[in-house]
């Protein structure tokens, strides 16, 4: 549970922030660059004032930040450079007190794929191995409530989507609540549960992510992304790639295997998905989906499609010209081709 | 060397080596609040302390040697507590060195505080790291290059020190010569060769002292820019 009340003069605008969420494991912050996400989560984490900060029914609006059983790890945090990778990782382990998770360095390390970097020198590591590295440090606080402010901006999407596939195994496996703030809602859609929409230092909405998710298509705001949740990914030798098969569904799709995460989820772009009224022939592609069509709703200049794939939604941006030449209407069924995910563009 | 030049070397050295490692003593708390104080005093304070820099040695060496003399309160009490005088004493050029010096050890402290304080401090508040263990584990050994170059800077400076020395301690041999005065006695009696054989010693410490400084500022500069 948290519950926050906090107003406070930013630069350009006013932080005015009156919220509770009852019961969230990953709550995504998602807003614009200068939206005062980041602020946000300082005054959570005690480093500027708030007037009210309560979680897990417990007031910590009066304790200093190393008392409040929270560990913040800020945008753009360093590492130290006086210690290696592994001194860092020990670092928040050793000095860190009132530890409630029980991680430990050596489940941390396995679980990022850090020991071949531990006897490193910080200075010589890549940005993408930094990240890893700073991630590590945060989670070894021991704390049960981690903030995360854009924590993994500099990774390439792979190692992203196994870095929050990270998270939530933690999540589940450990009990740790994640607060991440991004700017992507790619990276939130894919692991949040709770959204929370900011602007200009006000909540525009908050609720459960893919609701929150669709509010944001619909208000134009984003290009609409799909997530694609599927189980038994089976190796197919022959072609090299993983044949997912759909949640609750007998249909699937082929994907190379470096976007087979440990979630068993697919984000997928409206501009990778093309749909047709009567089955593609001569496909090269396999990837092609029977849906229902849903609702279309006229975006500017384009068609957002909201199609039903055994329960699954999928949104499929079109121009003005497609959706008046292909004489679709809702309640009608659909051949949705997915593109790009046998390749990696 | 003459007998007496080298005595003069060795209390110089004690001098530089007393006063820088008092300043060190003095400058790092200081420093370290100094660096986090955000006060409207904050200016003057700072000003206060960079005074020495701009101040002529014997203006600050004619108010302490009215600060040290037996009709000022403070020489008094200095007397009632220790039976001696401060001025034209070793103990009186050591307290107007760290006067003199006092600048050239606080500002690569300063300057060490305030970027371990805005990037590598803030990291571990929001880490949840207590202030005495961040101050133990974290900024004392990221600060060991600024305390390196503000002790080897303070070295140095008090090394070349004549004007306060002369104005407080006088030309006595043993306790108050030091290199500057005795290399000006030299000077005077027209003793060139002495002269000119102390002045190398001077150069030769003075230049090592500079080679350690930019050592240790090569490893800030390095440090910064690997973390950048």
């Amino acid at each position: 549970m948290l519950k926050i009340q906090c107003h406070q003069r930013l630069d350009d605008f006013e932080l005015h922030v009156d919220l509770a969420i009852n019961q969230f494991d990953i709550l995504g912050v998602f807003g614009p660059s200068g939206s005062g996400k980041s602020s946000l989560l300082q005054a959570i984490a005690g480093l500027t004032t708030a007037q009210n900060v309560c979680i897990n029914n417990h007031n910590i609006t009066h304790l200093k930040p190393d008392k409040r059983l929270l560990t913040l790890q800020l945008q753009s945090c360093p590492l130290f450079p006086h210690l290696n990778v592994m001194g860092n990782l020990l670092f928040t382990h050793k000095h860190c007190k009132n530890k409630s998770n029980n991680l430990t360095p050596d489940q941390v390390i396995d679980l990022l794929a850090l020991n071949p970097l531990l006897n490193r020198d910080v200075s010589g590591l890549s940005g993408g191995e930094r990240q890893r590295v700073i991630f590590a440090r945060t989670l070894l606080s021991g704390q049960s409530v981690i903030l995360l402010d854009e924590p993994f901006s500099a990774l390439d999407w792979s190692t992203r989507f196994t870095m929050l596939g990270a998270v939530q195994q933690l999540n589940k496996s450990h009990g740790i609540k994640f607060i991440i703030v991004s700017h992507s809602l790619k990276e939130l859609l894919y692991c949040s549960d709770t959204l929370l929409h900011i602007a200009k230092g006000n909540v525009l909405q908050c609720g459960a992510t893919q609701e929150v998710v669709q509010s944001i298509y619909t208000n134009k705001s984003q290009t609409p992304l799909s997530i694609l949740s599927y189980s038994k990914p089976e190796f197919n030798e022959a072609f090299g790639l993983y044949q997912l098969t759909l949640s609750n569904s007998q249909q699937h799709l082929y994907a190379v295997p470096s976007l087979v995460k440990q979630n068993h989820k697919l984000i997928i772009e409206s501009s990778q998905i093309t749909y047709s009224k009567v089955k593609p022939i001569n496909e090269s592609s396999a990837n092609v989906l029977i849906g229902m069509l849903e609702n279309a709703q006229q975006l500017d200049e384009k068609w957002l499609l909201t199609v039903n794939v055994d329960t699954q939604l999928l949104y499929c941006a079109v121009s003005k010209r497609q959706w008046q030449q292909s004489a679709v209407s809702p309640g009608e069924q659909i051949y949705l081709t997915i593109n790009n995910l046998e390749t990696l563009n | 060397m003459l007998a007496s030049d080298v005595t003069a070397l060795w209390l110089t050295i004690k001098l530089a080596f007393i006063t820088a490692a008092i300043l060190l003593i003095i400058c790092i708390p200081l420093a370290w609040q100094l660096a986090s104080f955000k006060g409207k005093l904050k200016p003057i304070l700072e000003a206060l302390i960079a005074m020495p820099l701009v101040l002529p040695p014997t203006l600050m060496g004619f108010y302490l040697l009215v600060l040290f003399s037996p009709t000022h309160a403070f020489g008094q009490f200095w007397f009632w507590l220790t039976g001696t005088q401060l001025a034209f004493s070793f103990q009186g050029v050591v307290i107007g060195s760290l006067f003199y010096s006092l600048p050239f050890v606080m500002q690569p402290l300063l300057a060490g505080f305030k970027q371990i304080n805005t990037t590598y401090n803030q990291a571990a508040i929001a880490l949840g790291i207590s202030p005495f263990k961040r101050f133990m584990y974290l900024t004392l050994p990221l600060l060991k290059p600024s305390i390196g170059s503000a002790f080897a800077l303070g070295f140095a400076h008090t090394l070349g020190e004549f004007g306060l020395v002369l104005m407080i301690g006088g030309n006595i041999q043993g306790e108050t010569q030091v290199v500057s005065i005795a290399l000006y006695d030299h000077v005077e009696s027209l003793n060139y060769g002495a002269a000119h054989q102390l002045s190398l010693v001077l150069l030769a410490i003075s230049f090592a002292c500079l080679v350690l400084l930019f050592k240790f500022n090569k490893t800030v500069i390095n440090g910064a820019a690997n973390r950048a």
